[in-house]
């Protein structure tokens, strides 16, 4: 019954607030380094100072996170990465490894990263995140680029940024359910293709701003039963998803008209997926090939697409892509990033098109003249299953105007929604 | 299986009883092991939790069995809802959620508050005043222990 009470008292409704009582030293040091684990490695030392009880409990936080600009030179960081590991004793209690470096520290690390990538990786490692350089600046070499890397049993969350990856022979990713690689050269796409292959429960994949060392054949195959999100910007490699039955989360940039960017060609594709797809360009609705690159890229997905976020330069593009949604029935949300034509929205868009719109998010403020304004009372009068229209005024001048000018135009669809932001 | 077989019911150490969904418990790797060891009966004694805090753990336990698992946009807004849940949690509160998540082996309130503990606590100013740690260093102790990683103090 002693026992009891004693328990009684840790969990008793304790202290009133703004109580003297010092709670969190009174934790059994497992659940403060669980505390501390949400620390970066900086404050986490820094509790060494608080009382005699916290001199060496930083030490056993499960988690380090390295800023090359907290320290002198990488002798520095090095130096305080060996106080706390025997990378050849064989065990490691750190399950999240986070380290940014610049490349002045990259140089002088010669093989040391590699090493400590290559321990953690063999020891219960979760979240290995792993920033070199700057953006805009692919590094050329961290020199030895551990193979351990992509044999890791543990590894849940793997994000590199200005790294060079290893030619894959074998992977195998047991836990691993998120990719991020930003500014990373990656040797071909065979080894994206093991990566996400090797990966038996990815769910997220981002490849932004990477390129490949040696291209072998311009085609990136994604296959994977548990995939839910994609983010791409790979616009000289055709993306073609072959089969992701939970996808349901696509955004691409970049998208190049001189070729076909993606494509989804899995028959079990999901009808929930929002598209976000960034052109990289206006395209010229003159010209028959573009107009039927784009028809073609989107004929395999919009039969599937929930939403669909298109953002351009052209509202000619707009036209056809909303022709092309007319065609496949299905809804759409569109925008335009800097109106330049000034055809008549009710002109140009036959009426049937506003039948299967749902979702229209303008992304652009409405200019002061009318024409913006002539296409929102357009969509509204005319579109039937409307549900929500988005309208961004910001600090437009005349916003009162506007206001009331919306609240006069009659709106179809009884179920729609103005939102205006 | 029956209805009252879905329920179970989790006693508090003041002896207050809540009956919940089984699914809704079972999150709780502990009454999980209890469950399946059958050594209890429909009713389990959670001995070192109170009432007030098992209330919560059950509204969180709740809202985290119902939306798991159900795409982008409920997870996203159980985000919010587990930063809304300890926001306004004051420090002792905070302290027996933690205490409770632990014993209860529920393993993501665990990390949600010891997050809500660190967010709230930053600088070692704020451990002081917040978490109420007494510094019982003398100067020259102190000052040694920033030597040892100079790096971290120097600002």
């Amino acid at each position: 019954m002693v026992g009891r009470r004693k328990k009684t008292k840790i969990c008793d409704k304790g202290s009133s607030q703004g109580s003297q009582e010092d709670r969190i030293s009174q934790l059994p040091d497992h659940l403060i380094y669980e505390i501390l684990y949400y620390l970066t490695t900086n404050d986490a030392v820094r509790t060494s100072v608080l009382s005699t009880r916290w001199t060496s409990l930083w030490k056993c936080v499960p988690g380090l996170d390295l800023d090359y600009r907290e320290f002198s030179s990488f002798n520095a960081l090095l130096s305080f990465f060996n106080s706390l590991f025997d990378i050849r004793r064989e065990s490691s209690w750190i399950r999240k490894f986070q380290l940014h470096m610049n490349v002045d520290f990259v140089d002088a690390a010669g093989d040391d990263v590699s090493l400590w990538i290559d321990f953690l990786t063999r020891h219960n490692i979760q979240h290995l995140d792993l920033h070199f350089g700057n953006a805009y600046f692919y590094l050329s070499v961290p020199t030895k680029r551990p193979l351990s890397i992509y044999t890791c049993k543990t590894l849940l969350h793997l994000r590199l940024f200005g790294a060079n990856l290893a030619n894959a022979e074998f992977v195998s990713l047991p836990c691993l359910k998120t990719i991020h690689l930003e500014y990373v050269i990656v040797p071909n796409e065979a080894t994206l293709e093991k990566l996400i292959s090797g990966s038996p429960v990815l769910e997220d994949l981002t490849i932004i701003t990477c390129r490949f060392n040696k291209p072998l054949s311009d085609v990136l195959q994604v296959r994977s039963q548990t995939l839910k999100r994609i983010h791409t910007d790979l616009s000289a490699t055709q993306v073609v998803i072959d089969d992701a039955p939970l996808l349901q989360f696509l955004r691409v940039h970049e998208v190049n008209f001189t070729k076909c960017s993606f494509k989804i060609i899995c028959p079990g594709f999901s009808a929930k997926v929002h598209i976000d797809a960034h052109f990289r360009r206006a395209f010229d609705p003159c010209n028959l090939s573009e107009r039927r690159m784009i028809r073609n890229m989107l004929i395999n997905i919009l039969m599937r697409v929930r939403d669909l976020v298109l953002s351009y330069y052209d509202f000619k593009v707009a036209k056809s892509i909303l022709i092309s949604l007319y065609i496949y029935r299905k809804s759409g949300c569109y925008s335009n990033d800097e109106e330049r034509d000034q055809i008549s929205f009710s002109a140009v868009h036959p009426k049937c098109l506003l039948s299967s719109l749902e979702f229209v998010d303008i992304q652009t403020r409405i200019p002061k003249d009318a024409t913006e304004m002539k296409r929102v009372r357009y969509l509204l009068d005319n579109s039937a299953i409307l549900k929500k229209l988005t309208l961004r005024l910001d600090s437009h001048p005349t916003k009162h105007d506007v206001y009331k000018e919306l609240l006069r135009i009659p709106i179809r669809s009884v179920t729609c929604q103005v939102l205006v932001l | 299986m029956s209805k009252s077989e879905k329920k179970i019911v989790l006693k508090s150490l003041d002896n207050e009883a809540f009956e919940v969904e089984k699914a809704v418990a079972l999150q709780s790797q502990t009454i999980w092991v209890m469950c399946e060891d059958k050594c209890v009966g429909n009713e389990i004694p959670l001995e070192n939790v109170t009432g007030q805090i098992l209330a919560k753990v059950i509204d969180y336990c709740k809202k985290h069995a119902v939306v798991d698992g159900d795409g982008d946009e409920s997870s996203e807004e159980l985000k919010n809802w587990d930063t809304e849940f300890t926001k306004n949690m004051d420090q002792s509160t905070l302290f027996n959620m933690i205490l409770a998540a632990n014993y209860l082996n529920i393993k993501s309130l665990l990390n949600l508050t010891c997050q809500a503990v660190a967010d709230k606590t930053k600088t070692i100013d704020e451990f002081h005043t917040f978490l109420n740690i007494e510094n019982n260093f003398t100067p020259e102790e102190e000052a040694q222990i920033c030597q040892e990683n100079l790096w971290a103090f120097d600002d």
